[in-house]
C-alpha cells in the first residue's frame, strides 16, 4: 500500500481549505475575554479570546482595527464578528476579526472612559466652549421622545411662566437601538430649522443602560457642534452623561432645564400681581403728593386771608381738601381690602372706583378742570360720574 | 411676546409715576393704561395654552 507523504505546507494548505470551505465558519459571532493582546507596528491587533476552559487565537487586521471606536484591553469582555481560518505558516487556526463590540458592564465602562478621554483631549468639554443662553428666547427647541413625562413637564413650565413662547419638538427615541442616531439627527434638525434660540436635550431618569444613548459619540458631537446653545437634562441629578459635559448648560431635570431656558423668571401670575402692586403704590404716592400740594396752598391762603371774599373760597377749598383726603383714604382702604380679597386673583383697582363713591371729574374739551377760571360762561363742559356722564353749559363762573 | 411687552410697559409706567414729573391728569391716564394692560395679561393668562409644534425630519431617501 502506497504511503502518501506530505510536506508540512501541503498539510496546512489542505486543512486551511477545509476550514475556508465551511460555510458555518465564514461568519461567526464569538463571545469571550481578551487576553494576550499584542498590537503590532503596522496596526494589526493580535490577541486571544478565552472563556473558562478554552482559548483561541485572533487577529484584527489594520483595515478593520482602525475603525474601532475604542481600544480593546486585556480582560475586556467582547463580542467579535469574524471568520475562522488557518494561519498556514504557524499551523494554527485563528479567528480573523472584522468587528469588536464591547460586551457587558465592565467593557462599557472602559469604552466610556476611553471615549471621554478622547473627546476631552479634543477640547469638547472645555468650560470656555460654553456659550451664554439667550435672555428671553421666544422659541425653544426640545429633543426628547414624543411620549413620556418630559414633554408634558416642559410644557407646564411654559404654561405657568411664559405661555407666549413657542416650543419646537424634534422627536427622537431616548433609549434603545438607533436612539443615538435619532438624537443626533433631532439636534441637527433643530439647527436646520433655525428658529429655536435654545435647545433642551432631555430625558427622564433611568438605568445607566437606559441613558446609554446619551453617552454615544454621535450624540455628544451633535451637542458640541450645535450652533444653537444646548441645555442638557438627562436622567437624575446624579447621572452625568457625556452630553451633559458637552452641553452649554447642564440642568438637573427637564423641568429645571425649562426654567433655566426661560431665565429663571417667576410665574406669570406672580409677575402680574407684582406689577399691579407696584402700579397701585406709585399711583397712591402720586395722589398723596397732589394732596400735599393742595393742602399747602390752602394753609397759605388761610394765613393771608386778605379779603373777606376769600373766606368763602377757603371754606370751599377746605371742604374740597377734606373730600380729597377722604377720597384718597377711601381709595386706599378700598384698594387694600380689594387686594386682600383677591389674594392672587389679580383683581385690579381702578380710579373709576373713586367716582363710584360719589365724586366726579369735570372736563372741558377732554381736559380735567382744576380752576373755575379755566371756563367761561357759555362753555360746554362734561362731568364724569361713576356711571355715565353729564354734559352741561356754564351759566356763571364763580371764584 | 405680548406678556413681556406688557410687563415692561408696566415697569415704565411705574417709573414715570414714581418720577413725579407727570401731571395728575397724565398720572391718571397712565394708571388707567397700566390697569388695562394688567387686566389683559390676567385675562390672557387664563386663556393661554403653551404652543408647541412638532418638526418632521426631511427624509434623504425622498420617501
Amino acid at each position: 500500500m502506497a504511503i502518501a507523504v506530505l510536506r508540512v505546507s501541503q498539510l496546512n494548505r489542505y486543512v486551511r481549505s477545509l476550514l475556508d470551505s465551511d460555510e458555518r465558519l465564514r461568519e461567526i459571532y464569538l463571545r469571550g475575554e481578551i487576553t494576550d493582546l499584542r498590537p503590532s507596528a503596522p496596526g494589526h491587533l493580535y490577541f486571544s479570546l478565552r472563556d473558562e476552559t478554552a482559548s483561541v487565537a485572533a487577529v484584527m487586521f489594520r483595515g478593520n482595527a482602525q475603525h474601532l471606536r475604542f481600544l480593546p484591553e486585556n480582560g475586556m469582555q467582547v463580542l467579535v464578528r469574524g471568520a475562522v481560518t488557518l494561519y498556514e505558516a504557524g499551523g494554527r487556526f485563528q479567528v480573523v476579526v472584522s468587528e469588536v463590540i464591547p460586551d457587558g458592564e465592565g467593557a462599557r465602562a472602559v469604552a466610556l472612559a476611553q471615549l471621554r478621554r478622547k473627546l476631552e483631549a479634543e477640547g469638547l468639554f472645555a468650560p470656555e466652549r460654553r456659550r451664554p443662553l439667550p435672555a428671553r428666547p421666544a422659541v425653544l427647541g426640545i429633543v426628547t421622545s414624543r411620549q413620556g413625562a418630559v414633554l408634558h413637564d416642559v410644557l407646564s413650565v411654559l404654561q405657568r411662566k411664559a405661555p407666549d413662547r413657542l416650543l419646537l419638538l424634534a422627536p427622537a427615541s431616548v433609549q434603545g437601538q438607533g436612539a443615538a442616531q435619532e438624537l443626533a439627527g433631532a439636534i441637527a434638525l433643530l439647527n436646520a430649522d433655525g428658529r429655536s434660540e435654545v435647545i433642551l436635550l432631555a430625558r427622564g431618569g433611568g438605568s445607566a443602560e437606559d441613558l446609554w444613548s446619551f453617552q454615544e459619540e454621535a450624540v455628544v458631537r451633535a451637542v458640541a457642534s450645535s450652533a444653537i446653545p444646548v441645555i442638557s437634562a438627562v436622567g437624575h441629578e446624579t447621572d452625568v452623561t457625556l452630553c451633559d459635559l458637552a452641553a452649554d448648560v447642564r440642568a438637573a431635570t427637564p423641568t429645571a432645564a425649562a426654567e433655566i431656558a426661560l431665565g429663571g423668571i417667576p410665574d406669570l401670575g406672580e409677575r402680574i400681581a407684582q406689577g399691579s402692586d407696584a402700579l397701585f403704590e406709585a399711583m397712591q404716592n402720586r395722589l398723596s403728593a397732589a394732596q400735599g400740594a393742595f393742602s399747602a396752598k390752602n394753609e397759605k391762603l388761610s394765613a393771608v386771608r386778605p379779603l373777606e371774599r376769600l373766606a368763602a373760597r377757603e371754606k370751599t377749598l377746605y371742604n374740597m381738601s377734606e373730600k380729597l383726603y377722604n377720597a384718597s383714604e377711601r381709595v386706599r382702604r378700598g384698594a387694600e381690602e380689594a387686594f386682600a380679597r383677591r389674594a392672587r386673583s389679580l383683581e385690579l383697582v381702578s380710579p373709576v372706583r373713586v367716582l363710584s363713591r360719589g365724586y366726579s371729574v369735570t372736563q372741558k374739551d377732554g381736559r380735567v378742570l382744576r380752576r373755575s377760571e379755566e371756563v367761561q360762561t357759555g362753555d360746554a363742559i362734561t362731568t364724569l360720574l361713576g356711571e355715565g356722564r353729564i354734559a352741561s353749559v356754564v351759566t356763571e363762573v364763580l371764584e | 411676546m405680548k406678556f413681556e411687552e406688557a410687563l415692561s410697559r408696566i415697569d415704565e409706567i411705574v417709573e414715570k409715576l414714581d418720577g413725579g414729573e407727570t401731571t395728575l391728569e397724565e398720572s391718571l391716564a397712565l394708571y388707567a393704561e397700566g390697569t388695562k394692560l394688567l387686566g389683559d395679561c390676567a385675562k390672557q393668562l387664563g386663556e393661554a395654552r403653551a404652543r408647541f409644534e412638532e418638526l418632521t425630519p426631511k427624509r434623504e431617501d425622498g420617501r
